[in-house]
């Protein structure tokens, strides 16, 4: 497969659920032709889906707001950041879902903070101008 | 169809998922989920072995049936085959705590309906 040179890629997308897909495909199409292996873009795809529920959820955006997506690939790594300008939030900091000990008292929330930092190497948050920058990198071996 | 079922017995019913179980995944089969689990006779194996993608609200669906069958002296128990993607999202969540999960189907059967 030819790789892009261009490091970087974006898209905007609006806040809501519909679409989700767009973003998963976009982002399937523009780390696959800058040479992500296929195991990072799954954790980028689980990181992308959950870190954009979380704003949809508890951003208190219009469903018309933006949320920008920027994608950045370097030798053996790829950065993925969020910019909204939904509520504040440190996903770096939320605190741990606690795992449950039974189902009765298995929680409905938090499962999506959980998967992130599951999956991501690195996070970084950033409340700048009104606008949080929530970015989330996975890395891996080059041969 | 991204939900299929057989009844494996008067006792047993295997429901597969496959696909992404993201918003719009999980949206699309949540209700015949529920309806499926909602069998007064048969307990379940739901079978994972195929979802390519599984996110917090499609856990949050396997959750809300498992407990409705747990409140109704039902099971459920999770086959997971060899997708490890899936076993490892299950398992850095702690659902494989609190639903016992599988990756031999037969394992599973008799889980189950112990």
């Amino acid at each position: 497969m030819e790789v892009v040179q261009q490091r970087q890629s974006t898209l905007a997308i609006a806040a809501q659920a519909g679409e989700l897909r767009r973003a998963a495909a976009w982002l399937q199409a523009a780390a696959g032709a800058r040479g992500v292996p296929g195991a990072d873009i799954a954790r980028l795809d689980m990181c992308l889906h959950e870190a954009v529920a979380n704003v949809i959820d508890h951003g208190g955006l219009p469903a018309t707001a933006q949320v920008q997506l920027t994608l950045e690939v370097g030798e053996a790594s790829a950065t993925l950041t969020l910019s909204d300008k939904g509520k504040p939030f440190d996903p770096t900091t939320a605190p741990q879902h606690t795992q449950p000990a039974t189902l009765e008292e298995t929680l409905p929330g938090g499962l999506g903070l959980v998967m992130i930092r599951s999956q991501a190497d690195t996070l970084h948050y950033q409340h700048h101008d009104g606008c949080n920058r929530f970015a989330l990198t996975v890395q891996w071996t080059v041969a | 169809m991204p939900i299929e079922h057989i009844d494996v017995s008067d006792h047993l019913r295997r429901v597969s998922l496959t696909g992404r179980l993201d918003i719009a995944g999980t949206e699309a089969i949540s209700l015949q989920f529920s309806a499926l689990a909602a069998s007064a006779q048969r307990r379940m194996v739901a079978d994972l072995s195929a979802v390519d993608f599984l996110a917090s609200i499609g856990i949050r669906a396997i959750v809300a049936n498992a407990r409705a069958m747990q409140q109704r002296g039902s099971r459920m128990v999770l086959f997971v085959g060899d997708n490890a993607a899936v076993a490892k999202t299950l398992e850095t969540t702690g659902i494989d705590t609190v639903i016992p999960m599988f990756t031999d189907l037969s394992a599973a059967e008799q889980a189950a309906l112990a």
